[in-house]
Order: structure tokens, then sequence, then C-alpha cells
């Protein structure tokens, strides 16, 4: 990352030196997509399973069948048009600070993700270098860009079914409907299980990275996280004598030494993963 | 205003009167003098004959007749021709209902010619099934019928089960009705309500040349890509449901290799970090 500001690096005498990561503008396009993403997924579970005794609860908590579908379309409309306010954004942001190329797949991440795994196997005794994005954020943010065009696609499709009907056979929007109802849950459990590990329930930011909430992350945290992107960041400051960046902050890292955290979650993942694989592989083998 | 106007109003006032009393007087809930004598035996409880070796009641409860849009008919509109005692010529069962069901064309007409071109009289009739006006609209307890989509879809599948209701609660409608909504089809916005044809008929609503029409009821307009596919199709590898079946196929195992991917992946990370908890590192 090439800093373009002063203010993207802050100083506070409890946590020490601090990294502005994510702009105000890029923090609300995130809570834009994760709000209506929970809302859509509430509203649109108990259509998926209208058969199980917990939907018509859901359907009544919304007031209705029409005002949940409806709730439903608004918040699928306004995490589109977020999806859509990102290339605008992506665009207005190359022209004024020229093209930001951190967030797209190169070799490295692959030896990354190798390298991850051989240290937790104990193969290793190198951590993995993560520049600005890691991986597992690559992973996340790409998942948007596979997963708003089907759900979105395939939504528009039902919702202007007049529309869609106009040009295509309806054995297609049939698929469509497929697609939106499995894709979504794909989704969700991707999101549910792996993108809340890594923000929430990993020992090393349990209970929650605050990053999506002020964009800061704490010196300390970045050594582990994103030491590649630190180094650069270092190397470019020039006023770096001024900083006391000895100070280590305390909020982090709670409780990755915690042994019963990390057992119980070891536990919860894996009873994670039986209760999915019995819900998913009789449908798989169908 | 003249005397003459005003003496009209009021007169009008007094009719008004009159006809809402006299109204409300045929509205009580008193059974029709002529029904008396029937109900006179048919009220009692147990009243019951053997035919055939089988139990059937002849018991006829006066407040459900009471609460029925026929409580004002005597007895003999639907079961016509028993007069006297012993009656004559009694038929019991399906016989009985197919018997009374012409005796309800006799009013009901404008129904009852879309009913005699449905398929539901034609097999009735034919012997093949037997599905009479009281099979959908009851006998002593006849009401209006004003039901929620959802009671819509429960009366007809009290005989169309498997794979059609299978696939009609896949559907959107389905879930739709499901949850409460007033507006996703029934089976009855598809199928019609009285003459009720198969897809093979050639002026039924759900034929190849009639779906589009059909689906324009709701859906604006009759788009001919509506009848290219099938409603009521089984997710199988053959038919109709393919591609659905294929499309469901491979979200499911894209979803399946991704999660158990990622949960392994988040395993291997925690094993880590439990390994490392003794160590000065992360």
């Amino acid at each position: 990352m090439k800093l373009e500001t002063k203010e993207q690096v802050n100083f506070s005498p409890e946590k020490g030196l601090l990294i502005e990561r994510f702009s105000l503008n890029q923090r609300l396009q995130h809570i834009l997509i994760f709000v209506t993403f929970i809302i859509c997924a509430a509203t649109g579970l108990p259509i998926k399973y209208a058969s199980a005794t917990w939907a018509p609860k859901v359907v009544s908590f919304f007031g209705g069948f029409s005002t949940m579908f409806y709730i439903h379309v608004i918040s699928g409309v306004v995490m589109t048009l977020t999806f859509l306010y990102h290339f605008i954004y992506l665009a207005g942001y190359a022209y004024l600070k020229g093209p930001s190329l951190d967030f797209l797949p190169k070799w490295k991440d692959i030896l990354d993700f190798i390298q991850n795994i051989k240290y937790n196997l104990g193969l290793s005794d190198t951590p993995p270098d993560y520049d600005r994005y890691s991986y597992k954020e690559k992973f996340d943010y790409w998942a948007v860009f596979w997963g708003i065009p089907i759900m979105a696609g395939s939504g528009f499709m039902m919702w202007y079914l007049d529309i869609t009907a106009k040009y295509i056979p309806r054995w297609i929007i049939d698929c469509a409907q497929v697609a939106h109802s499995d894709e979504a849950m794909l989704a969700i459990s991707a999101i549910f299980i792996w993108h809340f590990y890594n923000v929430h329930l990993s020992p090393d930011f349990f209970p929650m990275n605050l990053v999506w909430f002020d964009g800061k992350m704490s010196k300390t945290v970045m050594e582990h996280e994103h030491p590649g992107e630190l180094r650069e960041i270092m190397d470019e400051l020039t006023y770096k004598e001024e900083l006391d960046d000895d100070i280590e902050d305390p909020t982090s890292f709670k409780f990755t030494k915690s042994r019963f955290l990390i057992v119980i979650e070891i536990l919860f993942y894996l009873a994670v993963l039986a209760w999915f694989l019995k819900k998913f592989l009789p449908i798989g083998f169908m | 205003m003249d005397i003459s106007k005003r003496l009209g109003l009021v007169l009008l006032l007094i009719l008004g009167i009159i006809i809402l009393m006299g109204s409300l007087a045929l509205a009580n809930d008193k059974i029709p003098a002529v029904n008396q004598s029937c109900l006179s035996c048919h009220q009692r409880e147990g009243f019951s004959i053997k035919n055939n070796g089988k139990e059937i009641s002849l018991t006829v409860n006066p407040s459900v007749l009471t609460e029925s849009v026929h409580k004002n008919n005597p007895c003999t509109t639907c079961h016509m021709g028993i007069n006297g005692f012993p009656h004559q010529n009694v038929v019991y069962g399906s016989k009985l209902s197919t018997k009374v069901n012409k005796n309800c064309q006799m009013c009901h007409s404008n129904v009852a010619t879309k009913y005699r071109k449905g398929s539901h009289w034609q097999a009735t009739k034919e012997g093949e099934t037997n599905v009479n006006c009281s099979n959908c609209h009851g006998e002593h307890d006849i009401q209006k019928l004003e039901l929620t989509k959802h009671e819509e879809v429960e009366l007809c599948t009290n005989c169309h089960q498997g794979e059609v209701l299978e696939s009609y609660e896949e559907s959107f409608h389905g879930k739709a009705v499901k949850l409460g909504s007033e507006e996703a089809a029934s089976c009855i916005d598809c199928h019609g309500a009285h003459q009720v044809l198969g897809p093979d008929a050639k002026n039924s609503m759900v034929s190849k040349e009639n779906v589009p029409e059909t689906c324009a009821q709701c859906h604006n307009e009759p788009r001919a890509n509506f009848a290219k596919g099938s409603e009521h199709v089984a997710m199988k590898a053959e038919g109709d449901g393919a591609p659905m079946y294929y499309t469901l196929k491979f979200f499911t195992w894209l979803t399946i290799l991704t999660v158990s991917f990622l949960v392994i992946h988040i395993v291997i990370e925690l094993v880590g970090k439990f390994r490392r908890i003794d160590q000065d590192v992360h």
C-alpha cells in the first residue's frame, strides 16, 4: 500500500502505532453489504425452507409473507447497488490516486497458502509473509464477485418475470430459481463459517476484529497479519523518529494463547463440518 | 323540498325497514318447518343403517344445518324424491353424492355447465373416480367457499398428492402460499375450479397453447416463453426437470467442496495455534 496522507498513520499512547487500513468509504461499502446480506439471508431462508417449523415464525416476525418478500427484494437491490457502486469507487480511486492492484490474485498468494498450511502443520517454522491483502481476504473479496452476479441476476430474473420471459424460456428461469436458492446456501455457509472465523472466532481476534468499524489496525497486529505491508509503510515513513513505536497494543491477541477457546473451537468446527456433510451429502448423491 | 317528495322518502324508509326486518327474520337460525319432520328422526344420535355390512350414519346435526348457506332449503331440494316412509330408492355413499350432484345443478346451472365439461365430472361419470360437488363444497355444512390460498391447496391435495404436490411445494408459488401469501397462485388459479381439464385437452388452462394466457392472469403479458418448460417436474436427471437437477447438483457440490475445504483450513490453523501455545510466536 502506498500511503497517500500522513493521517493514515496514527499514534495512540495506549495502542502505539495505528495504521488506517480501510477508508470510511470502504467501510461504508462493507457495512452496506453485510447489513443487506444478513437481511437477505433472514428473509430468504424461510422461503427456501418453507416447510420447516421455524419458517412461519420468521415470516410473522417480518409481518407476513408480502412484507417479508419486499424487505428481501429491497435489501437485494441495495446490495446490488452497493456492488455496482464499488466499480464506480474503483474507477474513481484509479482516476484520483492511480489504480490500486493490491487486491488482484497473484502467485505469491498460492505460496502464502502453502506456507500457512505448512506452518500450522509444524512443517515449517516461518509464518507466511502477507502483504496488504492475504489470500484469505482476497478469497472473501472475490467470492462477492462470484456471488452477487449470480444472486442479483437470478433474483432480478424472478422478480421481473414478465420482462425476463420476453427473452428467456421458462426452464432457464426455473434453473435461476434453483441457483438463487443454492448459491445463497454457499454464500451463507462461507460467511458464517469461514469469514466469521477469520474476523470473530479466530483466537487472534476473538470476539471481534474491529477494523471493519474504525478501519485501524495496530502495528502489533500488523506485524502478525500484514508484515509485508507494514515494512513498506515503515520504509516510507519519514518521521519515524517522532513516533514511539515500541508500544505494544495491549488489546490485541487476548485469546491467542487460550487453550480452552482453541479446544472448544476445534470441536465446534468439526461438529459444524459433520452437520454440514450430513445435510448436504444426501442432496449431492441424490 | 315539497311535501310529496318528503312523503316519498318516508315511504321509502319504511319500505327499507320492512325489507331489512324481513331478511333478518329469514336469516334466523330456525329450521324451516318442512325440515322438522325429517329431523324428528334424523337428528337422533346414533341413527344408522347397515348397508353391505357397512354401518352408515343417518344422523344429521341440526346445528350444522343452521350454519350452512342452504339452511332455508327443504331437505328434499337435494334429497329429491324422498317422500313417504319408508323412503324408496335410497342410495348411499358415492352413489348418493352423484345423485345429489345432479340436484345441485338444477339451481347452480352456471357452474354446472363448466363442471360437466371438466375432467372431474368426466371421470366421475365413467366411474373412474368420484369428484362431485360435495367433495369440494361439503354436504350439510355447505358454505360459500371463502378459502385462503393455503386452504385451497389443502382441498385439492386431499386427492392430488405425490409428484404434483411435491413439485408445487418446491415452486415459489407453493412456498409463498405455504407461508401465507394471498397473491401467489394456488392450484385453482392455474387449473380453474369447475372446469378442470388436463394439459392434453385443447381448451384446458394448462395446455401448451393456453399456458401463456393463464400465466398472464398475474404475470402481465402472455409470453410464449411461459410455455417453454413445465410446472410440475421432478428434480431428476431425465425429463423436464433435468436442467434444474444439474443446477442443483452443481451448486450443492460446489458448496460441499468449498465448505469442507474452508473448515479443514480453519481446523488446521486452530491445531497450529494449539501447538504454539507454549511458544513465543502466534
